[in-house]
This record gives C-alpha cells, sequence and structure tokens, in this order.
C-alpha cells in the first residue's frame, strides 16, 4: 500500500491540482496542529509558491516530476534555503539557512514540496520531544502522551494525518523510537546512504537521516529518492541506489535470514512489545524467511559507549554556538568568557546543558 | 580540588570538583543542577564502569567494518552572497562582524 502512489495518481490524472493539495494540507495543519504541537511553522510562501510552479509544467504537459506537489515535513534540524531554522532552541532563533541540506534537494528533485518545519527535542537531544523550546508534542493517540523523540515532530506530523510522509534525523533511536510511539514507519538508513549535508550536526559518526510515513512502501519510495552519493559529505557511500520499493512484494521475504538478538527479547521489554515482534517473526516465516535467535553480548557495553561518543561529539558540533559564530548572543556578557559562561544559562534547555557537562567529563 | 587524570576520569570520579569542571568548561551552571549532578556522577560512573570488561582484541564485533577507501575528501561547499551571510551574523556592523572582547 502507498499513500504516495495514490496521491501521486489523482496529481497526474489532474484530478487534484498541486496547490490545490497543498492549500488543503496548510489548512489541516491550521485545523490539527494546536493539540498536538508537531509542526513548529509551515512553510506557507515556499509551498504554495513550489505548487503553483508545478502546476505549470504540469498544465503545458511537460515532464513533470513523479511526485509534484506532494507535501512533506521537514525536521527542525535541516537547511532550507530561506526558511529558519533552529533546531527547536532559543540558541538559533532568527536564524535562516542560506542553502537546502541534500536530503531535502533530493527529495524536491522528486516533486516533493517541503511544507513546514516539525518539532523536535532541543538539538537532536532526547527521546521524548519535552525538550523543545517551543513545547512538549503529543501523541496523536492520546495527546496526554509523549510522542517519542528526538523527531517526535515528524512522526506526529504523519501519525496525525496532516502530511503523508516527513524527515527525521536519527542519532541513537530519535527516528525508530518516536515511530514507534506514534504507530508509524520509521527508517534509520545505513550509515553513508543518505548525505548529512545540511544537517545539524549532533554526533557526526552516528547520525543519519531518514524518512516516515504511513507504510512501509512509501518509506522505501522516499528512501530511494533520497539516497546516493554527495561530495558534500565526505562519508556518503559511493554505490548504487537499488530500488527498494520495486523490491517489495510477497516474493521478497523467501529464503531470507532474519536475525533476533536474545538480549534484546528479555522480559525488560512489555509483554505487548514482545507480542507483537513474535507475530511480525511469525508472519515473516509464514512467508518463507528463517528467523535465527542468536547471542549479542555487548549490549550493554554498546550503550555506555554510545554515551560517551554521542555528547563528545555532540560537545565538539555544538562548540560553534558560541554566541560569536552562531548562537545566542547574551547583551549584557562583557567578554568572550562571559558569553560562554552565560550560554548555558540563557541559550539552551536543561537537558541540553546536561548533555555539555557529561561531555567535558569523558 | 585536584582533578583526576584524564585516563582515570571515566572510573575514578569520587575526587570530582564540579567547580572546576564548570570553569574549564566555561559552563554556568546554577547550585541546583551541582547538586543534582554530584548526586548522579557515581551513578554514570558505575554504568560506564559496564566498558572495563570488554576485551577489544579479542572480539571479533570490533573489527572494523568500513572499507578503507570509503572516506572521501570533503569538497569544498559553494559559497554565500556576503549579504546573505552578514543578515545571520549575530551582529554586524558596517564593514565587518562584531565580536565580543577576548579579554576581560
Amino acid at each position: 500500500m502507498s499513500v504516495l502512489k495514490t496521491i501521486q495518481q489523482l496529481i497526474h490524472s489532474k484530478r487534484i491540482g498541486c496547490e490545490e493539495l497543498v492549500r488543503f494540507v496548510l489548512n489541516g495543519i491550521q485545523s490539527k496542529n494546536p493539540s498536538v504541537n508537531a509542526f513548529i511553522e509551515p512553510f506557507e510562501g515556499s509551498a504554495i509558491a513550489i505548487a503553483k510552479l508545478q502546476d505549470d509544467v504540469l498544465s503545458r504537459g511537460d515532464d513533470s516530476p513523479v511526485f509534484s506537489g506532494i507535501p512533506i515535513g521537514i525536521k527542525d534540524n535541516m537547511c532550507m534555503e530561506g526558511e529558519l531554522v533552529t533546531c527547536a532552541s532559543k540558541m538559533l532563533q532568527g536564524y535562516r539557512s542560506p542553502y537546502t541540506a541534500t536530503a531535502v534537494s533530493k527529495l524536491m528533485a522528486k516533486g516533493f514540496v517541503p511544507i513546514g518545519r516539525t518539532n523536535m527535542d532541543e538539538f537532536a537531544m532526547g527521546s521524548s520531544n519535552e525538550h523543545s523550546v517551543y513545547g512538549a508534542v503529543s501523541n496523536p493517540w492520546a495527546l496526554d502522551a509523549v510522542s517519542g523523540g528526538s523527531s517526535g515532530g515528524s512522526a506526529a506530523v504523519v501519525s496525525s494525518g496532516m502530511v503523508p510522509a516527513s524527515l527525521g534525523s536519527d542519532t541513537g533511536g530519535s527516528i525508530r523510537q518516536p515511530a514507534s510511539f506514534c504507530g508509524v514507519v520509521g527508517l534509520k538508513p545505513t550509515y553513508g546512504r543518505v548525505s548529512r549535508y545540511g544537517l545539524v550536526a549532533f554526533a557526526s559518526s552516528l547520525d543519519q537521516i531518514g524518512p516516515f510515513a504511513q507504510y512501509v512502501e512509501d518509506v522505501a519510495i522516499l528512501l530511494e529518492a533520497m539516497s546516493g552519493f554527495d561530495g558534500h559529505d565526505s562519508t556518503s557511500e559511493n554505490r548504487p541506489v537499488e530500488s527498494f520499493s520495486n523490491q517489495l512484494n510477497l516474493e521478497s521475504l523467501k529464503g531470507q535470514r532474519i536475525g533476533v538478538p536474545n538480549q534484546l527479547m528479555t522480559e525488560m521489554i512489555s509483554s505487548d512489545v514482545r507480542s507483537a515482534i513474535s507475530n511480525t517473526l511469525n508472519q515473516m516465516e509464514a512467508q518463507g524467511a528463517h528467523v535465527e535467535f542468536f547471542d549479542f553480548p555487548i549490549v550493554d557495553e554498546s550503550l555506555a559507549t554510545y554515551y560517551i561518543i554521542a555528547p563528545a561529539e555532540a560537545s565538539s558540533n555544538l562548540s560553534r554556538f558560541d554566541g560569536v559564530r552562531y548562537g545566542y548572543r547574551n547583551q549584557t556578557a562583557q567578554s568572550l568568557k562571559d558569553i560562554f559562561k552565560r550560554l548555558g544559562r540563557m541559550g539552551l534547555e536543561m537537558k541540553l546543558s546536561d548533555a555539555f557537562f557529561l561531555a567535558r567529563m569523558c | 580540588m585536584k582533578l583526576s587524570p584524564k585516563s582515570s576520569i571515566i572510573f575514578c570520579m569520587s575526587d570530582i570538583d564540579i567547580d572546576s569542571i564548570c570553569e574549564l568548561s566555561c559552563l554556568s551552571v546554577t547550585e541546583e543542577r551541582k547538586a543534582a549532578f554530584s548526586m548522579q556522577i557515581d551513578k554514570i560512573l558505575d554504568y560506564m564502569s559496564v566498558l572495563k570488561k570488554v576485551k577489544q582484541s579479542s572480539d571479533p564485533a570490533f573489527e572494523w567494518p568500513i572499507h578503507k577507501d570509503m572516506l572521501q575528501r570533503d569538497d569544498n561547499p559553494q559559497r554565500f552572497e556576503h549579504s546573505l551571510v552578514k543578515d545571520n551574523a549575530p551582529d554586524y556592523q558596517p564593514g565587518g562582524f562584531s565580536v565580543p572582547k577576548i579579554l576581560s
């Protein structure tokens, strides 16, 4: 199943126009967003302008991009030329990006229309989306529950039906966990598959941009569109992009080996989750896959290692937000050192200043 | 109070001096947060000590999985218009970017 292909057919058969669709989605954001707080700001002006151009191309009968007119949410840590990018932080308030992230521009080349920036934990540090200068994101399934994070806004905008797809970033679970909380499909691509150029860095050796959508097929379509080599990212992998969406069929699981780490299927996981995983594994086996349980004895060590690497890299990456090159500059500060000292108290949410502290210890 | 040598900071922090870390890091932390950090540090270090039991050299899980030729040279990204850059500067004065004085 694919929402994106359904909309694509509506647009290319001229049953709906690109501008009409964009305005419809913007109206939906206006009515639904206040209860979820998942969008920080819609890109009303640029989205309508792009959609009008796409309508012109379609009306002339010229070749038009496959997914023209389809709106997509962008996490507030990805650059979009001319639009604000703040990482949900007071530190970057007012910063307007001079260029567009490669992942976003690749999607735009396929016709997708960035419709707005989505809420997140400040600088992508968090797992609940409660640590945002714009306030917490609610889970569309239960408004008094969290959306997960740090890409909670991107998960919630898809889950609530405001947009058919969105982009998030994942360093230590920031796509996969909110996707799970909000009942949508989210994917962290293999490192190097999607360019990180234009993504505000958190931990450079772990960060990846990835898609959210309602269905696996849509995630495959988005991954296909945004993957590929980029000379602007020195860790971008130079290998051909497969047609992921064409590989999805009932035969595709036959003969595949699915590994399940024993250490991640313990009683520490809630019985509901274990039961859902078991059901999925049974379905995979029924379609010809071989499910194998295996030992992965360094799970605990992996997490401890993450909590050294991620804060240390974050400390290095975020040092540019010093109030001199980028970031909030306290007007009463008398010297450079004074500016730095006031940053933690004035510019950052509590969680982030904690991370800085932890990183300095390592 | 003297800070532990860097190599042992991870595993031996009982003599940690939070004021020293804050000073070296140029971080201004409230007294309330300092108290919270003091209570959390031992727990964090206990947690990290799980790494002491890893025998890195003999474990195949630690083999380098990335091809040597994977890393590439950074290309020079696009250059930006002066006007665009100055619009994002925290404090632009005609003719240059204003930065705070280094010495107080």
